[in-house]
């Protein structure tokens, strides 16, 4: 049975997408682990794709109408002049990026602008992705869910498709506000006709940190207190700030193999996985 | 006396007169009046010059590949485990040429990726014996799977021109 993550935060540019993509290089691409992973991309900026198959693999997808997250949760939905659309096979929504000979791979559930339309007309298409997702978790060893900063049904459909949430925070002032946002989002969604799925935190790490700011320092502080105020844990290793994330995302490479890399980054990046991975017992 | 180059060779004569006698210096004078035997004997001092040269450079090289030894481990393999010893041995030789992991850096991040003990050596070349050491313990099938998988990362175009087409849906064939 896979473990279900979801990486969210209610601000936007804490680096969701960049560490759902590393996380999945590292499970998978690394001797060590050898795990199946499946990143499902519930972003409408579908960055995570971006990131994970380049512009040409999407391009197929466009064209050869290949399904996407949109399809998921709009398979039920009515189409003028189509009538009603068929259920969706869970196979066809799965887009593999690599594959390695020891069956380790990642797996993708592309996204797309359409996905927006999803959001205005929510009408119980939140249990829809985890309908989906009990039928191939199997599958896979870890399926990491790649969330959109804003509280909508694709927030619910993650938290139903979940059994943890992880939660990278830039330390700085406007991206710790959006803790107590998420703090809201979890509570109405535990007071909602869902509240007995069973969903933990994993924790949250600090990301893209610097060294000896006064700013981070104090964001990192305020960060804490909420933290401890809702018992959450805070990862012990940090993801430091590093040119090489923007540039892996450029050249399609996990940080530990973009070029240019200093290796302590690439180092720190795994101790983190490495702590995140024994938190959910991977 | 014409030209400095005409002097210059007059010296040299000299010098060659001193040293084989004039009677050698007339036996042979016949000789080197006839151009035709001069032409050859230029063309085979050139010849001569330029495969000496390639004896050189081979011998360099030859230097060069001797100093990059092959582990005593693999060596040892040969007799006992034919089959992996030839899989290893065209590792090390991709490794020796840098067909594959040119950097220090990239071995260092195969070596992690592998899962094997840390490489600690500051050179490439240092690094290269003990990385072979220990895939010598792998068996087989997972060293076929292991240097196979080098390089399993997507460098297709990722222009922002082209991501423009596709979320501004222009047409893109």
């Amino acid at each position: 049975m896979a473990k279900k993550v979801s990486l969210i935060n209610m601000k936007g540019g804490v680096g969701k997408s960049t560490l759902t993509v590393n996380l999945a290089w590292q499970f998978a691409g690394l001797r060590k682990w050898n795990k199946k992973v499946l990143v499902v991309d519930l972003d409408p900026q579908f960055n995570a794709s971006q990131y994970l198959i380049g512009v040409s693999k999407y391009e197929e997808i466009v064209k050869k109408n290949i399904p996407t997250i949109w399809d998921v949760f709009e398979q039920h939905s009515h189409t003028p002049g189509k009538g009603k659309l068929k259920a969706l096979a869970p196979e066809s929504v799965l887009y593999n990026v690599v594959s390695y000979n020891d069956g380790s791979r990642i797996d993708l559930i592309p996204s797309c602008l359409e996905l927006a339309y999803s959001m205005r007309n929510p009408g119980q298409k939140e249990v829809l992705l985890a309908k989906l997702i009990s039928k191939i978790e199997e599958d896979y060893d870890l399926i990491l869910l790649d969330c959109a900063p804003t509280e909508s049904v694709l927030t619910t459909a993650a938290y139903l498709s979940s059994d943890y949430l992880l939660v990278p925070v830039k330390p700085e002032y406007l991206s710790s506000i959006g803790l107590p946002l998420l703090v809201r989002s979890m509570e109405e969604f535990i007071d909602g006709p869902y509240g007995d799925h069973d969903l933990k935190l994993a924790g949250v790490v600090f990301n893209a940190t610097s060294e000896y700011s006064p700013e981070e320092i104090t964001a990192k502080k305020e960060v804490k207190s909420i933290a401890k105020q809702n018992e959450w844990y805070i990862f012990k290793e940090e993801v430091s700030y590093s040119r090489s994330y923007p540039k892996g995302a450029r050249e399609g490479k996990p940080i530990f193999k973009t070029s240019y890399a200093r290796t302590s980054q690439a180092s720190k990046f795994h101790a983190f996985a490495v702590e995140f991975a024994e938190k959910i017992n991977l | 006396m014409k030209t400095q180059r005409e002097l210059d060779l007059l010296v040299d004569i000299s010098k060659l007169l001193k040293k084989y006698g004039p009677e050698t210096f007339e036996s042979l004078s016949e000789l080197i009046l006839n151009t035709e035997i001069t032409e050859q004997l230029s063309q085979i001092l050139i010849q001569s010059s330029k495969t000496a040269r390639s004896i050189q450079k081979e011998k360099r090289e030859t230097r060069a590949k001797q100093k990059i030894s092959i582990p005593k481990l693999l060596i040892d393999l040969e007799k006992i485990e034919p089959e992996k010893y030839q899989l290893l041995m065209n590792f090390h030789t991709d490794l020796v040429e840098k067909k594959i992991l040119t950097s220090l850096r990239d071995l260092k991040n195969f070596a992690m990726e592998c899962g094997l003990p840390e490489i600690h050596s500051n050179s490439r070349q240092k690094a290269l014996n003990p990385l072979i050491n220990s895939l010598v313990k792998f068996p087989n099938e997972q060293l076929i799977q292991i240097t196979q998988s080098l390089d399993k990362y997507d460098s297709s175009d990722r222009s922002l021109e082209k991501w423009s087409n596709i979320i501004l849906k222009k047409d893109t064939s």
